[in-house]
């Protein structure tokens, strides 16, 4: 069970000062099944006028804050200590047919109540649209298992769309992300969301860090990593459970989950509205560092 | 004829003179099936009877008029609805039955509304799809668990519909905004103008008492013996703004946009020239999800960052509550029966016509094989405004491609749609081109929360809709109708409507609290209307001293020495002589109708115009017409192709003896009048403020620019004119234009009946403080007014603008007046041209001073920041 040192920095620098900042922060990582925070702490600079941390609609951590005095800078730096569990993949085919959710002959009962639909319906970043369900249609199988499904969408995410920050911004709509065949793991994210909802499936969006594994023999470099998207679908026989389509992986120990939402608006780790301010520049860095010997917990 | 004999008459039916027949088979509003006038319309028939199609038709005209008077936006031309001189009859028994469903259905949604962002009980026992309300963009998610103690409806529509057997519908709901209430105000002021006694004999429910009820109530509820409410709407232009306009002025709100508004500490202020004033209570006329960048629509800037944190802590802060607007959505329909047994224990007095949510897997498969019996529609279409539903998508008369994409639709987002089986409805009388003639029609109501329970209205506004298209009411052209309700005889004692309505001084509340918005705006229409009126004197004076002859063209230097400064303030070019090659009619025109010039007239009338839109609700009706009327129409010298050719070619091309030689342009006196009808329709509005606006501090602010604007027109003018010393027999010339200009001609000439002299010249224009045209005047105004403002009024420290003023005014008064006529021996009036230069520097850095002071917070333009997740 690897531990992980997370840091992630997020330094904001304006071209005239900031008059008053809201800010809404999803930087604080949840507890899920196989994670368990050790220790967690985000370090706002200047100190907020007012600063709170609550659940939020969806049961992530939120912390909201306001700046009253005026400032040319902000940095947020999260700090966190993370346990992961081993997780198991399981076995795809073990879940019941897409088309069972899709015409709901599973119901409530089984799981699939207000929690779950929340994450089948409408959101603005990842609705469904005739070309998405066309891919999703020409991907997936009927009668495969909704896991399958979900399964055969991530390969083909990692093998047909190239990785290029350059082609996309903060709002891409997929069809063009589609169309393009390009993108980053939020596009790539979005996407399989949207194909997967196409079908009825309920998909929702995980925003979180990757450790990334230096090459045989080289150091791990500090501070290269980043945040990251992926998504995780649910069924009745397994719960949600995670896919990568920008790493075709599935529910790995690589993975620090942080929050889930419908999309990107949901989860966006720092979101803010500023009056004055400028132009502005940002600069993010992402740590995660594996620790290795004393954090082994005695399970 | 008395009314009772009228009644009899009609009993049987309407009298010869007339003809109306309902649609055979289908309910008439008026009219039952055996041709007898139902009781409700009979004084309103005896009455139509006795008068002519010529009266009625006059009326019409009438209303028309009026509407386009009151009504119509200037930038978009015609009247936004249309009002029938019929209004629509609704009888006791009737309205007792409207009324009951009307409040149930304000206690259901109430209800379901708090149960959708608490416990969500009808999720959890079956009673509602949670996926019906999931799907809605306007369930606003991190409301979810905020539960305002007065409820979350203080106001809801109804739009209701008989189907063609006479049973009522709930056809739609609204309760985003207090849409139609507009309406409702206006169609009932200009049924009071138009029907003379009419109403009165209808015996008809007033509803002024409604309104006083509802204002009563939210003061009640705002916990503050003088609570500040403020309503927020679109930016003026917006097509939603002029009902919520007008509603807000006849309660007497302050109509604010998300751009006054500011939250800090978690509480909702108001941008004042003040500074921040605590606003206690938000009625809220645009979209909930729109309301807050921050935590909301991430490009929702219709309201302040950071408003759901301000409701966290006072739930009761905003009415509607954000996201209140989910019982809009359609999709609910087929699950309210159950509803109403589950959260009220009652059955549902009223339901919705027929219709599928297309969420349910089995009910859209159902519906897509049967799809030409159906119309689809949004669930949710989030436009309340009366008429503007949208159609609906009828696959029967679609080619192959729209009906595959509107299966594909269906089968992608069912969970946002319904679909319905168009029945046709009821009709009601209209009266159109061919006298009264049934049509379909939806029927408005409007319930208010008072204290202790809702409330409707006896009244409402109803639309002729299209019968074919849709359920939902939709009507390109918004035929409106006055609703009736015919009450107890003698009518309960009643608030006049039309006298407030008519009483346009700006309610107390607005007096004490000026938003920086309105007074940046006044102040700039101020300085717009100065402008122009200064442009249009100049013109005036240049063509009328050329072509009347007032003065040999050939004794002047240049027929466009006082319009070269004017010319020059939008054009890059500086060479002189260039310039002053320009021919007389170019330059006219270039000033007076060119588009897009900066300083010219037709983008100061714009301006004016613009500005005027933007504080309309500290103008007077009277007021708003004069300016919205104002037209550079008729003020060019030339077509506008010529003017084009010549701006383009002629430019440069002619020597200095071709512009002296050349005469003014052959419709000088054309133009010189409408130079003059303008002058006149600005001197109105100007005479109209100063005889009529109270005189509070959006006066103040509005007299400012005028005077500031003013002040460094006559000395640019002055400057332009005298700095330089002209020979002798042109400076009477200059002088005549330069006293005509400031209106100070037959004050000059009682003053002094000899030889014009410069010296007495400019101690009229420039140093005479009792002169309202003097420069000095204009200054020692503007230092009064300053000194005046909330940030200068009893600070021992004189604050940088009030010194400013001050130092200009000193100047002025302190000047030599041999020492201003004094020329240098390189022929220049040193003295007076760097007092002048001094005049007109300093006053744009005077308003800039004045709006980093007062205005500023009106400039704060909030932005969104995201944060990137690019791995």
């Amino acid at each position: 069970m690897p531990r992980y040192a997370i840091s992630h920095k997020t330094h904001y620098d304006y071209a005239s000062p900031v008059i008053q900042s809201f800010h809404l922060l999803h930087v604080s990582p949840r507890e899920v099944s196989h994670q368990s925070v050790q220790r967690h702490s985000v370090i706002i600079e200047p100190a907020p006028t007012s600063r709170e941390s609550a659940l939020d609609y969806f049961g992530n951590p939120a912390v909201r804050i306001t700046l009253e005095d005026e400032h040319s800078e902000l940095s947020v730096t999260a700090l966190s200590a993370i346990d992961i569990d081993q997780v198991d993949t399981p076995d795809l085919e073990a879940s019941c047919r897409w088309e069972d959710i899709a015409e709901r002959r599973v119901g409530a009962a089984a799981g699939l109540n207000r929690t779950v639909l929340d994450y089948a319906c409408y959101s603005r970043l990842a609705e469904p649209t005739p070309a998405t369900a066309a891919f999703a249609r020409e991907t997936v199988q009927a009668g495969a298992s909704v896991l399958t499904a979900a399964h055969t969408i991530t390969q083909r995410i990692f093998e047909e769309f190239a990785f290029d920050s350059s082609t996309t911004d903060v709002s891409t709509p997929v069809d063009q992300v589609l169309a393009q065949k390009s993108g980053v793991c939020q596009d790539f994210a979005h996407l399989q969301i949207a194909a997967l909802r196409a079908l009825g499936l309920p998909t929702r969006y995980v925003s979180g860090y990757i450790r990334t594994r230096p090459p045989e023999g080289q150091e791990r470099l500090v501070g290269a990593d980043a945040s990251h998207a992926w998504v995780s679908v649910w069924s009745p026989e397994f719960g949600w459970v995670d896919f990568d389509p920008t790493n075709n992986l599935i529910n790995s120990e690589d993975h620090v989950t942080i929050a889930y939402g419908r999309d990107y608006d949901d989860v966006s780790p720092i979101s803010g509205v500023l009056l004055g301010g400028g132009d502005h520049s940002v600069s993010v860095s992402v740590d995660v560092a594996p620790e290795t010997g004393e954090a082994r917990s005695p399970t | 004829m008395t009314a009772s004999v009228g009644e009899q008459e009609v009993e049987a039916g309407i009298s010869p003179s007339w003809t109306y027949a309902p649609v055979s088979g289908v309910y008439d509003e008026m009219m039952d099936a055996s041709g007898a006038v139902r009781p409700a319309w009979r004084p309103l028939v005896s009455r139509f009877s006795n008068m002519s199609e010529a009266v009625l038709s006059d009326r019409a005209l009438k209303t028309e008029h009026l509407l386009f008077e009151n009504f119509s936006d200037p930038q978009e031309g015609g009247p936004p609805w249309r009002l029938d001189v019929a209004p629509l009859m609704l009888g006791e028994q009737e309205w007792v039955r409207i009324e009951a469903a009307a409040l149930q259905r304000a206690r259901l949604y109430n209800a379901l509304i708090a149960d959708a962002y608490g416990p969500q009980r009808l999720f959890t026992n079956g009673v509602v799809p949670p996926d019906v309300v999931l799907n809605d963009p306007s369930f606003l998610r991190p409301l979810h668990g905020v539960t305002p103690p007065n409820g979350h409806l203080s106001m809801l529509a109804l739009d209701l519909a008989r189907d063609p057997s006479g049973d009522w519908r709930v056809i739609d709901a609204h309760a985003e905004t207090p849409a139609g209430h507009g309406y409702v105000l206006a169609n009932r002021m200009m049924m009071a103008e138009v029907s003379g006694d009419l109403f009165s004999s209808c015996r008809a429910y007033r509803i002024g008492q409604f309104y006083q009820a509802f204002a009563d109530s939210l003061v009640a509820r705002a916990q503050s013996d003088d609570p500040t409410i403020a309503l927020l709407t679109s930016a003026p232009g917006e097509p939603a703004y002029l009902g919520h306009a007008y509603m807000g002025r006849y309660l007497g709100y302050m109509r604010v946009e998300g751009s006054d508004l500011r939250v800090a500490d978690k509480r909702l202020y108001l941008k004042t020239i003040d500074g921040l004033k605590r606003v206690d209570l938000l009625l809220r006329g645009v979209e909930g999800r729109r309301c807050d960048p921050l935590e909301l629509a991430p490009d929702g800037f219709q309201g302040p960052a950071g408003l759901v944190s301000a409701v966290r802590e006072n739930a009761d802060l905003v009415a509607n509550a954000l996201g209140a607007s989910i019982v809009e959505n359609r999709g609910l329909s087929p699950f309210l029966p159950g509803v109403a047994r589950e959260l009220l224990g009652e059955d549902l007095l009223m339901p919705d016509p027929p219709r599928h949510w297309l969420g349910e897997p089995g009910v859209r498969d159902h519906v897509l094989s049967k799809l030409d019996d159906f119309v689809i529609h949004d669930a949710h279409e989030g436009i309340g405004r009366p008429g503007e539903a949208q159609a609906g998508q009828r696959a029967a008369s679609m080619d192959p491609d729209s009906r595959a994409a509107l299966v594909e639709n269906v089968g992608l987002r069912g969970g946002r749609l319904v679909a319905e089986r168009p029945v046709g409805f009821a009709t009601a009388p209209h009266w159109g081109a061919n006298g009264l003639a049934p049509a379909p029609y939806a029927l408005r109501v409007f319930v208010a929360a008072l204290d202790g329970g809702f409330a409707v209205m006896p009244g409402g506004v109803a639309l002729t809709i299209d019968a074919d298209s849709a359920v939902a009411v939709t009507s390109q052209t918004a035929l409106s109708r006055d609703v009736w309700v015919a009450g107890p005889n003698p009518p309960p004692p009643a608030i006049s409507l039309k006298r407030i309505v008519r009483e346009n001084a700006v309610a107390p509340r607005q007096s004490q609290e000026l938003q920086s918005r309105a007074a940046d705006n006044l102040f700039w229409l101020g300085r717009y209307c100065e402008r122009a009126e200064s442009l249009l004197r100049i013109l005036r004076q240049t063509l009328t001293q050329t072509a009347a002859d007032l003065a040999p063209i050939s004794r002047r230097r240049h027929p466009l020495a006082p319009l070269q400064h004017l010319l020059m303030k939008d054009e890059a070019e500086t060479d002189e002589q260039l310039m002053l090659r320009r021919r007389l009619c170019d330059a006219i025109d270039e000033l007076s109708a060119a588009p897009g010039r900066l300083h010219g007239l037709p983008n100061t009338i714009d301006n004016i115009k613009r500005t005027a839109l933007q504080c309309r609700e500290r103008l007077s009706i009277d007021s708003w017409r004069i300016l919205t009327s104002l037209s550079t129409r008729g003020l060019a010298s030339q077509p506008p192709t010529l003017r084009d050719i010549n701006g383009a070619n002629g430019r440069g091309s002619h020597g200095l003896e071709d512009v002296l030689a050349e005469s003014a342009p052959s419709n000088a006196l054309d133009i010189v009048e409408n130079c003059d009808a303008l002058l006149e329709q600005l001197a109105a509005f100007a005479g109209m403020t100063h005889e009529n606006m109270t005189r509070n501090r959006g006066w103040r602010f509005l007299d400012m620019g005028r005077r500031l604007e003013r002040a460094a027109q006559l000395s640019e003018l002055l400057h332009a004119l005298f700095a330089d010393a002209a020979p002798d027999e042109e400076i009477g010339d200059d002088m005549t234009f330069a006293l005509y200009v400031a209106d100070s001609y037959l004050t000059f000439r009682s003053r002094y009946r000899f030889a014009p002299d410069l010296k007495l010249m400019l101690d009229l224009l420039l140093i005479d403080e009792t002169n309202p045209r003097s420069v000095a005047y204009q200054l020692s105004r503007l230092s009064e007014h300053i000194g005046q403002l909330p940030k200068s009024a009893g600070d021992a420290h004189r604050a940088p603008d009030q010194r400013l003023a001050l130092d200009l005014l000193t100047q002025v008064r302190l000047a030599d007046l041999d020492q201003l006529a004094a020329v240098s021996e390189e022929g220049r009036r040193e003295e007076l041209a760097e007092l002048l230069g001094a005049v007109f520097a300093e006053l744009p850095h005077l308003s800039e001073l004045v709006s980093r002071q007062y205005f500023s917070l009106a400039d704060e333009q909030p932005r969104r920041l995201q944060s990137q997740t690019r791995s």
